[in-house]
């Protein structure tokens, strides 16, 4: 079922993907979803939870999001 | 034809609003809906299962964004489930009004607090009780005057440190618990128009999608704050300007 849903999380980030790259959208609220996950990981990590295929699922959209602000730094860095 | 249109439009620019701020827009709709001439009761089931389509949705997105901790919600849902059944039962012996005026003095306060506190979100209170007591007075509370109780939830979370989109992403998950289980005593006693309801469920859906896409790309913590301060006064003003009959 997570495995699942795991898939349905990347293909809704992909979707997703267009409005974080748009540069108008605050790096802050970026930044911001990257620390909720981290928090969720802590979370999980305190409770022992770091096999379970939720785990998983939240490493996987914490690389995409890694991968958005990476893009997002190139696109979106005015020159001086 | 055109009663569906007007009730389809309405759910979907008060959902939208309402999913940017994490919370129900019932506490808006109900009393609209009654000033539109709908029974009161219908009104208060209508808008619980509103909430519920439309906060499903959000959560639904927020799972797979990995922003939602359904860990944290456990005390909220277990006993904001039990107390809400309760408190739409007692909503037939309880004086409407009475809850109402202290719903007005509640939203008024947390408004305020959440304007003018500037306190820095260093800690956080999340021990587990506190979270059952807030989980058991808001379902009271919300199943008495039929709302989801999210805006109830969300000011008090704020208040005790939480992060105003991280409060706003649990009570999303937290508010169909509520609401279903209220929706369903509800049916028990009130003749329930079910087009219209399947109307106001899409609006509500979409207006869901809308609201929580506006919330996570293009709102900040400190402005998803001051947006539910604002809405919340306005629905103040809206219960006082209904309670004093003006």
């Amino acid at each position: 079922m997570l495995h699942i849903m795991k898939k349905i999380a990347m293909k809704m980030l992909e979707n997703e993907k267009k409005d974080a790259l748009d540069c108008s959208v605050s790096d802050e609220v970026v930044d911001e979803w990257l620390d909720t996950i981290e928090e969720r990981k802590k979370r999980m990590q305190e409770h022992h939870k770091t096999d379970t295929e939720q785990y998983d699922m939240l490493l996987g959209v914490e690389k995409e999001v890694k991968k958005i602000k990476e893009i997002r730094a190139k696109k979106c860095t005015k020159p001086d | 034809m055109e009663y569906y249109v007007i009730y389809f439009f309405l759910t979907l620019a008060l959902s939208t609003l309402f999913s940017m701020g994490g919370v129900g827009s019932a506490i808006g709709l109900v009393p609209i809906f009654s000033m539109m001439g709908m029974p009161l009761n219908l009104a208060k089931a209508i808008g619980l299962f509103i909430n519920s389509a439309s906060t499903i949705t959000a959560s639904i997105m927020n799972f797979f964004r990995g922003v939602l901790d359904v860990g944290f919600a456990i005390p909220l849902i277990v006993s904001i489930m039990i107390a809400t059944p309760v408190g739409a039962w007692m909503s037939q012996y309880v004086q409407k009004e009475i809850v109402e005026w202290v719903l007005v003095a509640f939203l008024v306060v947390s408004a305020l607090l959440l304007i003018f506190s500037n306190r820095e979100q260093k800690v956080v209170y999340d021990k587990a009780w506190i979270l059952y007591v807030i989980g058991g007075t808001v379902g009271l509370i919300s199943g008495t005057i039929g709302v989801g109780g999210g805006s109830l939830i969300m000011p008090l979370l704020i208040l005790l440190g939480f992060d105003a989109k991280k409060a706003a992403y649990a009570i999303s998950f937290v508010i169909p618990f509520s609401t279903l289980g209220a929706f369903a005593t509800y049916l028990s006693f009130v003749h329930m128009d079910w087009i219209l309801l399947g109307v106001v469920t899409v609006a509500a859906i979409i207006g869901g999608y809308l609201g929580d896409r506006i919330m996570h790309y293009r709102l900040t913590p400190s402005q998803v704050k001051k947006l539910i301060a604002v809405v919340l006064l306005l629905l103040a003003a809206k219960m006082i300007y209904k309670l004093i009959g003006v």
